[in-house]
């Protein structure tokens, strides 16, 4: 073995420029997978988390007629806990499920702004759980200025919404809202936070007051339209929705209530999943790109040797050995490649993770959409995303290599001898 | 002349090697073409479905009703002789329409959702829109009645069917709350999203009499051109000769104005496909510098033999550069036939979106759905002919000049 | 002055550490219309000498003058064009070009050189390979000719731009003797009758015969020069 070893590296090392080549499109197609594998892996880890965290939970739970009337802000179709017996009681059993870190109880409700000017301000209200939502971390750390609504009338603002108010931290502010019973009803609060998220749609239209508050003056006590559960890790949510349908069916709860896990809670990231799926095709297609100056060097390789490899098995040589060395060959400039492909994009992905990747036109596509994504690209730079690039280069390029190596070592050696090159 | 022809030959005699690397050519350039038509498929319909249901070719309004967040009651206008004449007599005008929009609350049952009401003029409203034929339930709009028709996801939502009473919640031009109530009376479904939701269809007349207005002000004209290509270059026109000749205080805006997000998408969709075909194209040229290396190193005594019959390099550099234009014309040739071939598909029977995006366009608020065409751009196929053979070219420069500049006398006797 | 003429010439290869004497003082005048036989062993110098004559290579001492010019002071293209408007070349391994027709081997050195035979090119390939015996195999490629039809058709390729010289590096050192013999023959059958200039090399004493003026050649030194 490690005098084919060296063979197949004399080979290579005759017309270096030509192995460099190879080399050189192998380590392009391994650098664009890597970038197009962060890129993707960035965008999507980007989009999902977004969702997750500001939307979706890892598993959220909403009553079944809730789905169509989100939109709504329907007050009709609260969670009052299992049986009704209240939404106190429910977190504290869900709290007890082996996969739930914490949870997100949530009152949504529509209200109005009346001001000054005349013209009507529509908004979207969050009545919320301050400690939990700091266990979060996503609100308070999004505060641009001021503090979490802790009690009473206090209220947090999005940052474009408190521009269409006309308001400022430390002010007050009225609006109005139907209450569960179709009152219609006025309350003032004091803005005592700014959220500032950067995504419009979150920024210009939503506020936040404590639960409690939201309960009480909207007459749900102990009630939430959704509970957003979040366990350990996105990828464990399979396991999560497990233990929920089980304390579902266990506690009753399967009839009103739905435990959607994130995965199905929205089409567009449904759709996401599915394309990124694919993509590990496209990977594969791009190697193979590569893999063309590959083989068409080590065909040449192999056609200036026919005599050699004629004489060589005449002296003996194996046609497995042949093909060893052709193999060898083909995947030494696949390692030598994918290793320096890994390096390029990595240090590609490394500068743009935290730069990022702005593209004005993307931008503004962006802006102009009802989608919560960032405006910009930041490519992942992991060790996953390099081993995963480096060793399908590899593997690919090897595999590929077989089918010139082995039409070399079927050379019959008699017509290999004689052949005029 | 000699020296295409010895290009040509030599690109035939390693044919399997000359086709994958044309074939990668190929691969990017169908891939260019395709998505070209496809996103220009998708701007077509996008924009089509705009004009139809939304936006009319040109609209004239105040300047301040374009504006975001303006209260669309504080700028409605009568408009005068003069301007429906104008309009009238643009080239290529086919109909115009005024309508009245402003926002309202509707409440229904016990919900109350937040929505556009767009007052019409029953009968010329569909000369301009396609509404008439995507009513699904019920009828259309009639004069002096308080009928009103709702998007097919609002109804969904509010479930709301034909003959059900609705009450719309507005604030009135001085500030003060008004209600307008009455019946559904049709159901639409059309193929631009926003307005199977968030926006509601009533008679103009009815909502001028509530409001106790002059029953000619509207906020928008409407106008509908024979092509909509026509449309652009006229609504520049229109706003001229009425903020110029006629002292109005109008916009005039064409379809185009309309989205934003469309024409930001429109962009993206260039930005990413270039670069992608750039991406591919660069595996492209490496592989060609690969074949010209190859090549050049199998045929080291026939270089040092044109070198010795006095070739120059520049005229051997040609000879490669040749070769590798031949490997860019025929992987050009075979992408902009598959691409030709691709784009007669989706033009002739054109690609279910609902199959390929499932609900996520509604989600995003694309206007598409249904069965989208392609478009045939002549000029995209030139451009990416002309590019694969330009990267070919390009790239067999650095290899064939290394080749060239061999020493004839090393090259001869092949040390 | 003669048509070629080498002044003191002395070529000195470097090998890495080695430096290699290759020529080691030569001084040659070539008249127009001799046909010159280089005689010597392997490794003598006779190809480092045809090359210099042929304006493939430079000297690293003294002078060559080609047709009047010193080919000292020419550059990469400066060579490349005295070698295309003056010189034609036979190489032992024929190097015909393999995508083209004998006739289109031939046609080809003529249409580079752009000279007097621009509007009867045709003609004039044809014409060639009939006088080197070919005429019945214009359409053939070289891999469907044999050895001595390669070698013809390489001497026409040289002839048929008329140069003032025609150098031939071994010309029948792949040929058995009976093909190298034919050869040879309408190599000299055409210097006699177009009085085209010949220089060419061999170390088969055999072929030493046909010499109008045999130079022999041993470590880079002329040794023995003679006129028959
Ligand atoms: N490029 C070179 N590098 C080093 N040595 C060379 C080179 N070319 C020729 N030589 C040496 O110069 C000497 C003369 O070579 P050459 O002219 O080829 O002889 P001949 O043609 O008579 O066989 C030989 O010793 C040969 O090894
Ligand atoms: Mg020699």
């Amino acid at each position: 073995m490690k005098d084919l070893f060296k063979i197949a590296w004399r080979n290579l090392n005759r017309i270096r420029f030509r192995s460099l080549i190879a080399i050189l499109a192998i380590a392009t197609v391994v650098a664009i997978v890597v970038f197009s594998r962060g890129l993707i892996l960035g965008f999507s880890n980007n989009t999902y988390d977004l969702y997750i965290n500001n939307n979706l939970g890892h598993a959220r739970i909403i009553h079944q007629e809730y789905r169509n009337r989100e939109v709504l802000f329907s007050l009709d179709y609260p969670i009052d806990g299992f049986q009704g017996e209240g939404l106190e009681n429910m977190l504290i059993e869900i709290s007890q499920l082996e996969e739930v870190e914490y949870m997100l109880p949530r009152l949504k409700f529509g209200a109005l702004y009346g001001g000054q000017t005349g013209d009507m301000v529509r908004m979207a209200g969050f009545g919320i759980d301050p400690a939990a939502e700091n266990r979060h971390g996503l609100l308070p750390e999004e505060i641009s200025s001021g503090r979490m609504p802790e009690q009473k009338n206090e209220i947090l603002v999005g940052v474009g919404l408190l521009d269409k108010l006309g308001a400022e931290v430390g002010g007050s502010v009225t609006f109005m809202f139907t209450d569960a019973y179709q009152s219609l009803q006025g309350r003032s609060f004091t803005i005592v936070g700014v959220r500032e998220s950067g995504l419009s749609e979150i920024d210009d239209s939503i506020f936040y007051i404590p639960l409690t508050t939201a309960q009480n003056m909207l007459g749900l006590e102990d009630q939430a339209t959704e509970i957003m559960v979040f366990t350990s890790d996105r990828n464990r949510t399979e396991d999560l929705e497990k233990r929920l349908t089980a304390l579902f069916q266990d506690r009753g709860g399967t009839e009103s209530y739905s435990t959607l896990a994130w995965q199905r809670s929205d089409p567009l990231l449904e759709l996401f999943i599915e394309v990124e799926s694919i993509f590990d095709l496209v990977y594969i297609a791009i190697i193979l790109m590569g893999t063309i100056a590959v083989i068409s060097t080590l065909k040449m390789i192999i056609r200036e040797r026919v005599n050699e490899i004629g004489m060589m098995s005449a002296l003996g040589l194996k046609p497995l050995d042949i093909l060893k060395i052709f193999t060898l060959e083909g995947a030494m400039l696949g390692i030598i490649g994918s290793a320096l492909g890994v390096l390029g994009g990595g240090l590609i992905n490394y500068y743009l993770s935290s730069a990022g990747l702005h593209v004005q036109s993307y931008a503004d596509t962006m802006s102009e959409m009802d989608v919560l994504m960032e405006p910009a690209f930041y490519p992942v730079f992991n060790l996953e995303n390099l081993v995963f690039s480096f060793f399908l280069g590899t593997i690919v390029v090897t595999l590929t290599c077989l089918l010139p190596a082995r039409s070399a070592a079927r050379l019959d050696p008699v017509t290999a001898l004689h052949h005029d090159s | 002349m000699y020296l295409p022809k010895i290009a040509a030959r030599n690109l035939f005699r390693r044919s399997g090697r000359t086709f994958i690397i044309a074939g990668v050519l190929a691969f990017a350039i169908f891939f260019a073409i395709i998505l070209e038509t496809f996103m220009a498929g998708m701007m077509e319909m996008s924009f089509g479905n705009i004009i139809d249901f939304d936006s009319a070719h040109i609209q004239v309004a105040r300047p301040e009703l374009f504006d975001d967040n303006e209260d669309p009651l504080e700028h409605i206008f009568t408009p005068s002789e003069e301007m429906m004449t104008e309009i009238q007599n643009l080239p290529g005008y086919a109909a115009a329409t005024p309508v009245l929009d402003f926002s309202a609350n509707i409440l229904a049952a016990r919900e109350e959702f937040p929505v556009r009401v767009r007052a019409a003029n029953p009968d010329s409203f569909n000369e301009v829109f396609r509404y008439k034929d995507h009513l699904i339930e019920g009828e259309f709009l009639k004069k002096g009645s308080s009928g009103l028709i709702i998007g097919i996801n609002l109804a969904e939502i509010l479930e709301l069917e034909v003959g059900d009473f609705y009450t719309l919640l507005f604030r009135e031009k001085g500030g003060s709350l008004n209600t307008i109530q009455g019946e559904v009376v049709g159901i639409a479904a059309t193929p631009e999203p926003g307005m199977n939701l968030g926006t509601v269809m009533i008679d103009r007349s009815y909502v001028t009499a509530a409001l106790g207005a002059d029953s000619t002000v509207v906020n928008q004209l409407k106008v509908r051109m024979i092509d909509r290509h026509t449309a652009v270059a006229q609504s520049d026109n229109l706003e001229q000769t009425l903020t110029g000749s006629l002292g109005e205080n109008a916009q005039v805006n064409s379809w185009r104005e309309v989205s934003d997000m469309l024409v930001a998408l429109e962009v993206w969709g260039q930005v990413e496909t270039y670069f992608i075909v750039a991406l591919i194209l660069l595996v492209g040229a490496i592989g060609i510098i690969n074949v010209v290396l190859l090549s050049s190193l199998e045929r080291v005594e026939e270089i040092g033999m044109m070198k010795a019959m006095g070739l120059t390099e520049v005229q051997i550099v040609r000879i490669f550069s040749l070769e590798a234009g031949g490997l860019g014309v025929i992987g050009g040739l075979i992408g902009a036939g598959l691409g030709a071939a691709g784009t007669y598909l989706m033009v002739n029977f054109g690609l279910d979106l609902q199959m390929l995006y499932g609900e996520a366009t509604l989600e995003m608020g694309i206007p598409i759905m249904g069965t989208m065409y392609g478009v045939w751009k002549p000029g995209s196929f030139i451009l990416f002919f002309c590019l694969a053979v330009l990267v070919a070219l390009l790239s067999s420069i650095i290899p064939a000049y290394w080749a060239a500049r061999k020493d004839p006398i090393d090259a001869i006797y092949h040390r | 002055m003669g048509l070629v003429k080498l002044d003191s010439i002395k070529k000195i290869y470097q090998d890495g550490e080695i430096s290699v004497k290759a020529l080691r003082g030569i001084d040659l005048e070539i008249e127009e219309g001799e046909f010159t036989t280089v005689y010597g062993p392997s490794g003598s110098g006779k190809t480092t000498m045809l090359n210099l004559v042929g304006a493939l290579d430079k000297p690293s001492e003294g002078t060559v003058h080609i047709n009047g010019s010193i080919i000292n002071e020419l550059d990469r293209k400066g060579l490349a064009l005295m070698r295309r408007d003056n010189i034609g070349f036979i190489f032992q391994s024929y190097n015909l070009i393999p995508v083209l027709t004998a006739y289109e081997n031939v046609e080809f050195a003529l249409k580079i050189s752009n000279g007097n035979h621009e509007n009867h090119s045709r003609e004039r390939s044809i014409q060639v390979l009939e006088q080197v015996g070919l005429g019945d195999m214009l359409d053939r490629r070289p891999n469907e000719l044999s050895g001595g039809q390669k070698q013809r058709v390489a001497i026409a390729r040289a002839l048929v731009k008329e140069p003032r010289l025609v150098l031939a590096d071994e010309p029948t050192a792949n040929l058995d003797s009976r093909t190298s013999k034919e050869v040879l023959e309408i190599m000299l059958d055409m210097n006699q009758k177009l009085k085209t200039t010949f220089i060419f090399s061999t170390h088969d004493p055999m072929v030493m015969e046909y010499a109008g003026r045999l130079l022999e050649i041993r470590d880079g030194r002329i040794t023995r020069e003679e006129r028959r």
